[in-house]
């Protein structure tokens, strides 16, 4: 038994509930995006992420509300400019659950050469 | 895979050798960051502003030779038509970002990385700037004979718009520099052949007019891709 439960141990990394937070479609689409830029605004993140208005601003509420991201609203002109920037705990969680998935990519590439 | 025998479960692992994407229901692309980043950098030249902007500057070149045409000095033609393309072109790239391009894809700040490449680029072009006066004045004055035309071309026009293509990331710059390489290489060769100023004025006019019109075509497509949004939802 404790041989089995090294196993798991020795394979399958544990996925956490900030894990599973992001790992739904459109969070890991917005988080990767953020990832890898500064701050953009809810334009281009919508233009690159393919989602729509109400996703994109449901999922932004979400992820402002796990403190992942910093959200800054101000005015260009007359125009409203909501900007997003994902901030060090973001960053963090992001890094790990990436660790996490390279880790079962490793797993299943291994287990598929050696099979 | 659970079995029971003599009445003892027992469980036995299996591993399937499957794609990341049917396991982790996660596509490798989402994850794959230099990608991303990638494409999202390059949606920023999706708009072909910065094609319209070059094929205005070699535009202006040959049209400054028009001037010899009408018996102006073909320096004097060149100092005043030269800038007044250079300040079209400018002034189309500056307001085309701000009013056409930003409205459409977004506001978007990049990484360190990149950030880095921008002030390298800047640092570059002033340091090319001087260059280019500092030959332009040296060899009209004939104090420093440097080469052929070919290769005073090569050296301050080919080889530092190859830097900035690669300083940009804008891979259809290589192509413009290109061009720009073999119609500098037609434009002295068929100079006995053609006579001054209509080799440049047709090799370099139709480089110009060709950038422009992909440019154009990019703009158009741009406009059908990313309607204005005029307010955040």
């Amino acid at each position: 038994m404790a041989d089995k439960k090294e196993k798991k141990k020795l394979f399958l990394p544990k996925f956490s509930k900030d894990d599973k937070f992001i790992h739904q479609s459109a969070r890991l689409r917005l988080i990767s995006l953020l990832y890898v830029i500064e701050e953009a605004d809810y334009v281009f993140l919508k233009n690159q992420t393919g989602l729509t208005w109400g996703n994109l601003s449901s999922h932004m509420e979400k992820l402002e509300e796990k403190g992942y991201v910093d959200v800054k609203k101000e005015f260009k002109g007359k125009k409203p400019q909501t900007t997003a920037k994902l901030n060090d705990v973001g960053r963090k969680a992001f890094e790990e659950y990436r660790q996490k998935i390279k880790m079962m990519d490793k797993m299943v590439k291994e287990a598929g050469s050696t099979s | 895979m659970l079995k029971s025998t003599k009445g003892k479960k027992i469980m036995i692992y299996t591993i399937k050798p499957v794609k990341l994407k049917e396991r982790t229901n996660v596509n490798k692309d989402e994850l794959d960051l230099k990608a991303i980043e990638k494409k999202a950098y390059r949606s920023t030249f999706q708009d072909g502003i910065w094609d319209i902007y070059i094929g205005v500057l070699l535009l202006g070149f040959p049209l400054s030779t028009i001037g010899t045409l009408f018996g102006l000095g073909s320096l004097i033609s060149m100092i005043f038509i030269i800038p007044l393309f250079y300040a079209i072109a400018i002034v189309f790239l500056i307001l085309g970002k701000k009013k056409i391009t930003v409205p459409r894809i977004g506001h978007v700040k990049f990484g360190p990385k990149r950030q880095k490449r921008k002030k390298e680029l800047v640092v570059f072009l002033s340091l090319l700037f001087i260059l280019n006066i500092v030959i332009f004045v040296l060899t009209n004055l004939r104090v420093v004979e440097i080469g052929g035309l070919l290769i005073i071309n090569i050296i301050i026009i080919v080889v530092p718009l190859g830097i900035v293509a690669y300083l940009l990331d804008f891979r259809r710059l290589y192509l413009i520099d290109f061009l720009l390489g073999i119609g500098i290489y037609l434009t002295i060769e068929l100079e006995d052949f053609l006579g001054f100023p209509l080799s440049p004025i047709l090799i370099f006019g139709s480089i110009g007019i060709s950038i422009i019109s992909w440019g154009v075509y990019f703009l158009t497509r741009f406009f059908k891709q990313y309607p204005k949004i005029e307010k955040e939802a």
